[in-house]
């Protein structure tokens, strides 16, 4: 039944390195049928890109799993490339040591031909979207200044004296234009979002001056409503990491909001709270005494386009894209915001920012969504400060130039730059492991200042070891910015992505 | 307007906005030239030395990026600080314009204050 189906049966004894397999089987890896064969001929069949990754799934499921699935190409003698899907399963002795691997394997070339052209198309629409919208962005900004420079203009006399009410109507149009430039705004964060374009820089950041800073920017209007905008920022806060342009975009879009649905009279706080060792994470929130969202809506909010039905006027309605933007920037900062109701009515919208550390410098670019990306090029850095400063500062020094070079790496969303992390060589070790582990990574090891120090050489060896990695030594001269340094390891990895350099092998 | 009022030149091709930017300035206390394309923009600015230069990145007759080439090569401009106030993304063209010698980038709409306070600082008059 198998065989008319296409699919072949494969069967690996362990202890014998012995490969038994059907036809069909046979025929995929152009093998002779009948004779089991040793698992280094079955490897030797993958394709050179996939072998790595794929070993790296098996040996995996050998060391704790129990099944695995894996896809590899296969390229075949007349050159023409096949790809190839399996499943198969560990049957364990009595010591719980694998010894039989089972499975099936069957061709997946026609599907996965039509995704790969059916996610290109998709990537091409959107291309095409987000150049689209930053061309119409470009020609409707441009208008929209005359508007505001002459509407200045008028407000501040300086075409002569204006009476109230020609005073009040300049005002409302200044605030409409303002909400026009904010929905230009936003329109390029969503594509920019949909593309992969949204950026976040995230660095070491003092909140309590942003925070401080956005309620200023927004008292002249709370005062004109009416409202009471309070904030309260404890004394003693830690750092956090976080993007300082994108934490204030999203709190200046929560009090906007608040803003606009408080009622008169009503009013706002701003409150930062948390810090503590155990939690990790400084909690932000903005109350309002506005009328509250129902729970059922409490989640639907952040999705694109929603708009809530207040059933009450509201002087005027957005593209229904602020919160989206909100959740899709705090998520890209390693946190999470929601909305609770507010204690005495109204809501509380809540966001969470990452305590600063070297360890969540780094597991901030661990998100799902980075690794949804594809494959990251996993950069360990070796940055040696040659100071005499407290460790602790040396340490930060590091990881400010690692994110640094990250910045600056024309790879942005492929490239990590690990600095290095932990007191000792074992807590380093074990850190950037589970880091590689959990990206599915590629490695490569820059050094500064000649020889690979002892840790790093251990970590890289066990990487390539454990996840199947490899790595690419470039040596620059000590002295240079971080620039420099991305610079060339940019190059490098373009060269290496596209198949310009080789990998050498570091094991 | 007083003998030593410094001069500032604006390279915009929008009438409109070079009327409005004009009338800010002049209000300020600033004397005010303008040029409308990248050809004219170089010529002016030999011509006029000005104080200060605010160019716009689109323009006829020579990208700003080429205008602004021009400006930092020619020994009577090359110290004469450029504001960039163009409508392109920030993302992408303030680290562009700074690296091609623009000492300000402002994307439009930039409010008056922010593009006066800019001009104040450049000229050192902060």
């Amino acid at each position: 039944v198998l065989w008319s189906i296409g699919v072949g049966v494969w069967d690996y004894d362990m202890v014998g390195d012995a490969m038994s397999f059907d036809d069909t089987v046979a025929r995929f890896w152009q093998v002779e049928g009948g004779r089991p064969i040793p698992m280094s001929e079955v490897v030797e069949r993958i394709h050179p890109d996939d072998r790595t990754r794929a070993v790296a799934e098996v040996r995996t499921a050998l060391a704790a799993g129990s099944e695995f699935a894996t896809t590899y190409r296969v390229v075949r003698f007349d050159g023409s490339i096949r790809v190839v899907a399996t499943r198969g399963f560990v049957t364990r002795g009595l010591a719980r040591q694998p010894v039989q691997l089972s499975g099936i394997l069957w061709d997946t070339t026609l599907q996965h031909d039509a995704a790969v052209a059916r996610e290109r198309l998709q990537q091409q629409q959107l291309e095409l979207k987000d150049q689209f919208l930053s061309h119409v962005s470009h020609e409707l900004r441009s208008p929209l200044t005359v508007i505001f420079s002459f509407v200045e203009i008028l407000l501040d006399g300086l075409a002569g004296e204006l009476n109230e009410q020609q005073r009040e109507f300049l005002t409302i149009t200044q605030r409409n234009a303002a909400h026009l430039r904010q929905m230009i705004d936003d329109l390029l964060e969503v594509t920019r979002a949909q593309t992969g374009k949204l950026v976040v820089h995230i660095r070491r950041l003092e909140l309590a001056p942003v925070v401080s800073s956005t309620i200023e920017d927004l008292t002249r209007q709370a005062v004109a409503k009416r409202i009471g905008l309070t904030g309260s920022i404890p004394p003693e806060l830690p750092p956090v990491l976080a993007d300082p342009d994108r934490v204030r975009q999203v709190l200046l879009n929560l009090l906007d909001n608040a803003l606009k649905f408080t009622p008169e009279g009503g009013a706002i706080r701003v409150a930062v709270e948390g810090g503590r060792e155990s939690a990790g994470e400084i909690v932000v929130t903005v109350s309002d005494s506005g009328p509250g969202i129902p729970e059922a809506e409490r989640e639907e909010i952040f999705r694109q386009l929603y708009q809530l039905d207040y059933g009450a006027p509201v002087t005027r309605k957005g593209l229904g894209l602020g919160l989206f933007i909100c959740r899709e920037l705090v998520t890209r900062m390693g946190a999470r915001i929601w909305v609770e109701a507010g204690a005495q009515g109204g809501s509380e919208f809540k966001f969470t920012l990452p305590v600063y550390s070297p360890v969540s410098a780094i597991e901030s670019l661990l998100t799902p969504d980075n690794l949804a990306r594809g494959r990251f090029h996993l950069i360990v850095v070796a940055f040696r400060p040659n100071t005499k400063r407290a460790w602790a500062e040396r340490e930060d020094a590091a990881v400010g130039l690692a994110l640094d070079v990250v910045r600056h790496c024309t790879l942005p969303d492929r490239d990590l730059v690990l600095p290095r992390t932990g007191a000792s060589a074992d807590e380093e070790a074990v850190g950037v492991l589970a880091c590689a582990e959990a990206a599915d990574a590629a490695v490569l090891v820059r050094r500064i200042e000649g020889q690979l120090p002892r840790c790093e050489a251990l970590v890289a060896a066990r990487l390539v070891w454990t996840v199947g990695l490899r790595t690419l030594d470039v040596g620059v001269a000590p002295g240079e910015t971080a620039r420099d340094v991305a610079g060339a390891l940019s190059t490098r990895m373009e060269d290496v992505l596209a198949g310009r350099d080789a990998w050498r092998d570091a094991a | 307007m007083s003998p030593s009022a410094r001069k500032i030149l604006v390279i915009d091709d929008d009438q409109d906005l070079v009327r409005a930017l004009g009338t800010r300035l002049r209000a300020e206390g600033f004397l005010f030239v303008a040029a409308g394309d990248g050809v004219m923009a170089v010529a002016a600015a030999r011509r006029e030395q000005p104080d200060l230069i605010i160019l716009d990145l689109g323009l006829p007759g020579g990208d700003g990026y080429q205008v602004l080439g021009r400006l930092k090569t020619l020994m009577s401009t090359s110290s004469t600080p450029v504001i960039v106030l163009s409508a392109r993304d920030p993302k992408v063209h303030e680290e562009r314009s700074r690296a091609a010698g623009a000492d300000a980038f402002l994307q439009k709409p930039a409010e008056s204050a922010t593009l006066m306070a800019e001009v104040r600082r450049l000229l050192g008059e902060a």
